[in-house]
C-alpha cells in the first residue's frame, strides 16, 4: 500500500513507504510477542481494529462509486427528451452521493495516513540471534587498574582541550589519528570492495519521519523564514544519507551486493555528558550500507564483523562484541551488535560502533527495490562502525599515548 | 605593560577591548566614514561616538543601558583597509598570474558532464537531503579525502600545528569573527535548541573553530607566529541563481582544510604573503591556471584589512573560479576574541583557504580532462590516492522507480521469514 506521508505539507517531498497490514496482522501474535520482548508501547490490537474500520470505510466508499457510477449511467439512459421529474430526482441523487463520496474519500484517507503511522511502528521481525539479555560474543581482557581520566591523560600530553561534549579540540598527534584512524579502516573496506561516499550533511524532515524508528542520530536546525521544512543536520556518516541515495530507485539483483561506505562527520545529541569524549554531539566517524540478497544477508553481516573485530583488535584496547538483546533494539533493526569500549576510569564499556541487520523493513519503507530477482526488496545492513571520539578516549586511558 | 595591566586587559570587557582611542578621535572621523562607505556601508561612526561619550558621562545605572546598544553599534564598525586599496576603483586588482592554459585539441566538457559521464557524483536528491546537496561517489569520495592528505601534508611540512575544532559553535563565537548570523536568510545555519542558553550554530569555516580555541588565550610572544591548520565541514546558507554557480561549484555544505595564523603586529603582512604562497604552492603542484587577486574594499566582509583570492581557470566552464582566499584581518578578530600575548598586544590574525573540496574537484578534473573523458590526475596526488586516472564509477546503474498508487501484494519472502 503506497501513501504519502508528510508533516510537511508544503513540501513536494514524497515518500511512499510500502506497508503491507494484510501480511503483518495475519501474523498478529507473532508481532504481539515481540511487542512484549521489546518492551514498545504498541497496541497491535488497536491497529488490527483501526484497520477493520479502514477496510468497512474503504468498502463504503466503493459503495458510494458505484452508485455515482450507476446515478450517472441512469441519467445518461434518460437521454434529453426523459422525464423531467425522474432527471430532477436523478440529478439531486448524483449531487448526495457525490458529496458523501468526496467525506467518505477525504476520511479514508486521512485514516489511511493515521494507519502508516501506526504500522511505521510495528517493529521489524526479531532475528534468531537476538535475544532477550546481551550475548557476548567476543570480549578481551580488561585492565584492573585505571590510567585515570582519558580528559585529562590527553590534557597533560597536549592532545586535548575539552570543554563540552559540543566543544573539543584534538591537537597534533590526536588531530592526525583523527584522519588517519578512520583511513587505516577505509583501506580494509575497499579491499572488501566496498565504495566510498562522500554524503551531503542534512536531511529533510521527510526522510526523519519515516526512518525515525532506524538507528540514526540528528538534530534539527531553525527554519529559516524562506524554509518550507525542517532540516536536521546529520553528518555524513549517516545511515539516513544512503537512504535518502537510495529512496525510490532500483537495483538490479545481479549488482548485489552492494557495499557502500561514507566517512565522515557524525552528529547527534548527547545522552549524558559526563563521560568526555565517549559521548559527543560530534566527531568523525565511518557508516557501511549494504544492500544484499536476503539469502546472503547473513554471509555480509559475519563479513563486516569479522573486519571490525579484527580492526578493534588491531588497537590493542580493551573491548567486546556484544549481540545487543530485544529490548535494546530500535524499531527497525532486527538484529544490533555493538562493539564496546571499556573505560578503566568509568569501569564500564561504552559503544564505539555497531552494525545493524535490517531485513527488508526500511528498504520497504523507503522504497528501496530491485529491478529483477526473487525478492523484491532489498535487505539492508547498516552501522556507524567506529566513532573516533570514543576510540581515542580509550586509547588514551588504556595507553596513555598515541 | 605592567603585569597588572596586562591581567586587566586579559580579563577586560569586550566594550573595553575596542580601539576606542581610533574610533572616537576626530581626526579620524572622515577617514572611518570613507572606509564604511566604500566596505558596503554598514556601521555609523557619529551615533557609535555620540553613544561613547554619553557612556562615559553617566552613571552606572545609565552605562548598563545603554552598555548593550553601544557594544553592537560599535561592532558593526568594519576594520580598517590597507592604505593601497583605497587608490583602486573597488574592483580586483590581478597581482601575480601561475600556470600555463593547456591548449586542448578537443571541446573541454564542464565538471557536471565529466561526473555525469562517469557517474560520479548525484545532485537530484535534494527533495531528501535539500537544497544544493551532492554526493560525491567512488573515485570522487577518494579524491576528497586525498586533497585533503595532500593539503594537510603541505602544511604539516611549513610549520603548522593540527588540530582538530568542533563544526558546532556558541552564536557569539561566529560574530566574533565578523559573521552576521541574524536575519531571516543570514549565511548561518542555526541549531534547534532545547533550552534558550543553546545558541548554537554550524560554522561557515574552520576559521570560526579556531578562534573558538584561541578565544581568551594568552600566547606567549615568543611562539609567534602560531600556523593552525584545521580539516572542516563547512556550512553555509547562501544562495546563488548564476547558472555556472550550479552543480557542486557554490554549496551548502563542503569539506575545507584552512590555515589560520596569529602574527606580531608588524609581521601580519609578511604572514598574509606567505599564505598566499602556500596556496599558490597547492594549487600549482595540482597543476591549475592561476591568477591573485588583490580584493578591492566592498570585498573584505567586516574583518579584513586586506584580502587576495586565488582564482583558478576551469576550461570547460571557460571562466575563473574562485578557489581560495586569504585574509589579514589584523586586531580585528583578536581583540573580539580577547586573544592576547604575553606582552599585552592584540596580534594580528590571518585567515586562508588551503584547500576548499568542490571547487578544487571542478578545476582539477575541468584542466585535466582527455579527449574520452579520462581525467589524468596529477603526481602529487597520486600516493595520496593509490591511481593516477579517474573514469567510470565502481556503483552499478541505479534506476529511479516512481511506486505505484496501489500495490497491496502479499510478499511470501516476508510470510516465510515471519512464520521461520
Amino acid at each position: 500500500m503506497f501513501r504519502i506521508i508528510s508533516r510537511s505539507i508544503k513540501s513536494y517531498t514524497v515518500i511512499k513507504p510500502y506497508v503491507n497490514v494484510d501480511v503483518t496482522l495475519r501474523e498478529i501474535d507473532y508481532f504481539k510477542e515481540i511487542v512484549n520482548r521489546r518492551k514498545l508501547d504498541v497496541d497491535m490490537d488497536e491497529i488490527a481494529f483501526f484497520y477493520d474500520n479502514l477496510k468497512r470505510l474503504a468498502e463504503v466508499n466503493s459503495r458510494l462509486e458505484a452508485a455515482r457510477a450507476s446515478i450517472s449511467g441512469d441519467i445518461e439512459r434518460l437521454g434529453p427528451d426523459g422525464n423531467e421529474d425522474e432527471k430532477r430526482r436523478l440529478v439531486m441523487l448524483a449531487k448526495t452521493a457525490r458529496e458523501d463520496h468526496k467525506h467518505v474519500k477525504s476520511s479514508l484517507h486521512d485514516m489511511e495516513q493515521s494507519l502508516i503511522r501506526l504500522m511505521l511502528r510495528v517493529p521489524n521481525v526479531l532475528h534468531p540471534e537476538t535475544a532477550d539479555h546481551d550475548v557476548i560474543s567476543y570480549c578481551s581482557e580488561i585492565p584492573s587498574n585505571s590510567n585515570g581520566c582519558h580528559l585529562e591523560i590527553g590534557k597533560k600530553l597536549g592532545l586535548l582541550d575539552y570543554r563540552s561534549p559540543a566543544a573539543y579540540f584534538l591537537k597534533n598527534e590526536a588531530a592526525e589519528f583523527e584522519l588517519e584512524s578512520t583511513a587505516d579502516l577505509v583501506r580494509t573496506l575497499k579491499s572488501e570492495g566496498y565504495v566510498g561516499f562522500a554524503n551531503p550533511d542534512f536531511v529533510r524532515e521527510i526522510v526523519l519521519d519515516v526512518c525515525s524508528e532506524a538507528n540514526v542520530r540528528s538534530m534539527p536546525l531553525k527554519k529559516f523564514d524562506d524554509d518550507q521544512d525542517v532540516h536536521f543536520v546529520t553528518g555524513g556518516a549517516s545511515l539516513l544519507q544512503f537512504l535518502a541515495y537510495f529512496s525510490q530507485t532500483s537495483t538490479a539483483g545481479a549488482q548485489l551486493p552492494l557495499r557502500c561506505y561514507s566517512s565522515g562527520r557524525h552528529y547527534g545529541p548527547v545522552a549524558d555528558p559526563a563521560f568526555g569524549l565517549y559521548d559527543v554531539n560530534q566527531t568523525n566517524a565511518l557508516q557501511i550500507f549494504t544492500l544484499s540478497d536476503p539469502r546472503d544477508e547473513r554471509v555480509e553481516f559475519d563479513l563486516i564483523i569479522s573486519k571490525m573485530t579484527d580492526f578493534y583488535k588491531s588497537q590493542s584496547i580493551p573491548f567486546r562484541v556484544v549481540v545487543k538483546k530485544a529490548s535494546d533494539l530500535c524499531v527497525a533493526e532486527s538484529l544490533r551488535i555493538n562493539f564496546e569500549l571499556y573505560s578503566p576510569h568509568f569501569k564500564r564499556y561504552f559503544e564505539c560502533g555497531h552494525v545493524s541487520i535490517y531485513a527488508s523493513k526500511i528498504s520497504k519503507v523507503m522504497n528501496i527495490r530491485l529491478l529483477k530477482g526473487k525478492s523484491e526488496f532489498p535487505n539492508i545492513i547498516s552501522g556507524t562502525i567506529a566513532r573516533v571520539a570514543p576510540l581515542l578516549a580509550c586509547i588514551l586511558e588504556n595507553r596513555k599515548c598515541l | 605593560m605592567k603585569p597588572f595591566e596586562l591581567l586587566a586587559r586579559h580579563f577586560s570587557s569586550k566594550i573595553d577591548r575596542l580601539d576606542w582611542k581610533y574610533l572616537c578621535d576626530p581626526s579620524n572621523r572622515l577617514k572611518l566614514i570613507d572606509n564604511i562607505a566604500r566596505r558596503k556601508g554598514v556601521g555609523d561612526i557619529d551615533a557609535v561616538c555620540t553613544l561613547k561619550s554619553e557612556f562615559e558621562s553617566s552613571n552606572n545605572d545609565r552605562k548598563e543601558e545603554i552598555h548593550d546598544e553601544l557594544l553592537t553599534l560599535a561592532l558593526r564598525i568594519p576594520n580598517r583597509s590597507h592604505p593601497a586599496l583605497s587608490k583602486g576603483d573597488n574592483t580586483p586588482k590581478t597581482v601575480k598570474t601561475m600556470g600555463t592554459r593547456k591548449n586542448y585539441d578537443f571541446e573541454p566538457a564542464r565538471f557536471e558532464s565529466l561526473a555525469k559521464k562517469w557517474k560520479l557524483t548525484r545532485t537530484d536528491t535534494s527533495l531528501f537531503t535539500g537544497p544544493r546537496s551532492y554526493y560525491l561517489l567512488d573515485q570522487l569520495a577518494d579524491l576528497e579525502a586525498a586533497l585533503v592528505n595532500y593539503s594537510v601534508s603541505v602544511l604539516k611540512s611549513k610549520g603548522f600545528q593540527l588540530i582538530s575544532v568542533p563544526d558546532i559553535l556558541p552564536r557569539e563565537i561566529i560574530e566574533d569573527c565578523g559573521m552576521d548570523t541574524r536575519g531571516p536568510r543570514s549565511q548561518v545555519y542555526t541549531l534547534e535548541g532545547k533550552h534558550p542558553n543553546d545558541d548554537l550554530c554550524l560554522s561557515g569555516t574552520a576559521e570560526m573553530g579556531i578562534s573558538y580555541y584561541l578565544k581568551d588565550k594568552s600566547i606567549p610572544a615568543s611562539d609567534l607566529p602560531l600556523k593552525i591548520a584545521a580539516v572542516s565541514r563547512c556550512f553555509r546558507a547562501e544562495t546563488s541563481k548564476i547558472s555556472e554557480e550550479r552543480g557542486i561549484y557554490r554549496v551548502h555544505q563542503f569539506t575545507k582544510v584552512e590555515m589560520y595564523g596569529v602574527y606580531r603586529p608588524a609581521d601580519s603582512a609578511d604572514g598574509l604573503d606567505e599564505f598566499t604562497q602556500i596556496q599558490e604552492e597547492i594549487y600549482g603542484n595540482l597543476g591549475l591556471e592561476l591568477r591573485v587577486l588583490d580584493m578591492p574594499e566592498c570585498e573584505l566582509g567586516a574583518q579584513a584589512y586586506r584580502k587576495f583570492d586565488v582564482e583558478a581557470f576551469m576550461p570547460g566552464k571557460r571562466m575563473w573560479g574562485e578557489v581560495s582566499s586569504a585574509s589579514d584581518c589584523t586586531d580585528y578578530q583578536s581583540r573580539r576574541l580577547n586573544l592576547t600575548t604575553d606582552e599585552g598586544l592584540f596580534p594580528h590574525t590571518i585567515n586562508g583557504t588551503a584547500c576548499a573540496i568542490p571547487r578544487i574537484i571542478i578545476a582539477l578534473t575541468e584542466t585535466h580532462q582527455t579527449r574520452d573523458g579520462t581525467i589524468e590526475l596529477p603526481p602529487c596526488l597520486v600516493p595520496y590516492l593509490g591511481y593516477d586516472k579517474i573514469a567510470r564509477s565502481r556503483l552499478p546503474k541505479v534506476v529511479s522507480c516512481k511506486p505505484k498508487e496501489q500495490d497491496w501484494r502479499n510478499s511470501v519472502e516476508e510470510r516465510d521469514k515471519i512464520t521461520a
